[in-house]
């Protein structure tokens, strides 16, 4: 999953979809952790594994843990994750 | 909330049940006349220890339902509770103690409560109690609060059945220890039925204790897979 973090936010929350930069979209989240020592890509993960009922183990940064474009790695069972994020996205709203 | 976490319900109800069961029921006395006094205390660290490994693969499995916000003075509890967990830890296995297995006979001694047993005469079940109130507080989730809870209270409702069994083992003996130590840690001290001293206590057991603090800090994220963070 395509995530464009913004670390030093005023709260930890997920604000919507966005045309990613390389096509395709991404999901916008914003979190009060700076972005040093991985400690915003931890609240990143915390933050996901809350919003969507998931073990924190579950979830990882599979590529950008040192950019702003993050790519997380969602592991479960493919058909309930699909349709239960396919839910959870579709409830955002697109920016 | 209760469908998702069932196997973690199931696993803390295992893990609480097998305890009690094999230290406070009728089958501790059954299997300790079958197995004799050693044999029943590897069949209880084995079970106890396969349990555990379940509850805490149940636990890692689970999922994040929130029930209290992060802030930043719950993720303090722990930061702040754990160097008395650890110095009460270190203190508790190398402080000869009444009431831990297998070590009655140091009641009889001319001090029944040496060093920091005078905070706490189960100063290993408050290490373990404090460990996981203060881990609840700081993660706030459904989860959490099974896995921890359960542990939390295991170790301080164990204490009071630790008592009332070590009340009857000791005999003459139990009396000198209650009335130089409490459950409740600093309770006697603060009533005034006991004093530290500090050569019993050793700066070595605080040292150490803070020195396991610091470790178990650093290699939080290896330990756990997840690094320790304030807001």
């Amino acid at each position: 999953m395509a995530v464009r973090l913004s670390p030093r936010a005023k709260s930890d929350r997920l604000l919507g979809t966005a045309a990613a930069a390389r096509g395709g979209r991404a999901l916008k989240a914003s979190v009060t952790a700076p972005a040093r020592d991985g400690r915003a890509n931890e609240a990143l993960l915390q933050l996901l594994a809350r919003a969507w009922h998931l073990p924190r183990r579950n979830l990882s940064i599979v590529a950008g843990a040192a950019s702003r474009n993050k790519t997380v790695r969602v592991t479960g069972d493919p058909g309930k994750l699909i349709a239960k994020l396919s839910a959870e996205i579709a409830s955002l709203p697109g920016l | 909330m209760v469908r998702e976490l069932l196997s973690l319900i199931i696993a803390a109800v295992a893990f609480c049940g097998s305890h009690v069961l094999l230290s406070s029921t009728w089958l501790r006395g059954s299997l300790r006349d079958q197995l004799g006094e050693r044999g029943f205390l590897a069949v209880y660290s084995v079970t106890a220890l396969v349990i555990f490994a379940w509850f805490v693969s149940a636990y890692a499995g689970a999922p994040t339902i929130v029930l209290w916000p992060r802030q930043r003075w719950t993720a303090l509890v722990p930061v702040l509770v754990m160097p008395l967990a650890t110095i009460l830890l270190v203190a508790g296995y190398s402080t000869p103690n009444p009431t831990a297995v297998g070590m009655e006979r140091s009641a009889g001694a001319d001090d029944p409560a040496p060093g920091l047993l005078r905070v706490t005469r189960h100063p290993v079940m408050w290490a373990i109690g404090l460990w996981a109130i203060s881990h609840v507080v700081a993660n706030g989730d459904a989860a959490s609060v099974l896995f921890f809870g359960a542990i939390a209270g295991l170790a301080l409702g164990g204490t009071v059945l630790i008592d009332r069994k070590k009340q009857l083992a000791l005999g003459s003996n139990w009396p000198r220890l209650a009335e130089a130590t409490s459950n409740l840690p600093f309770a006697a001290l603060i009533a005034g039925r006991t004093r530290l001293r500090w050569r019993d206590v050793s700066l070595l057991r605080v040292a150490a204790g803070l020195l396991l603090y610091a470790v178990l800090y650093l290699a939080h994220p290896i330990i756990t897979g997840l690094p320790i963070v304030v807001p």
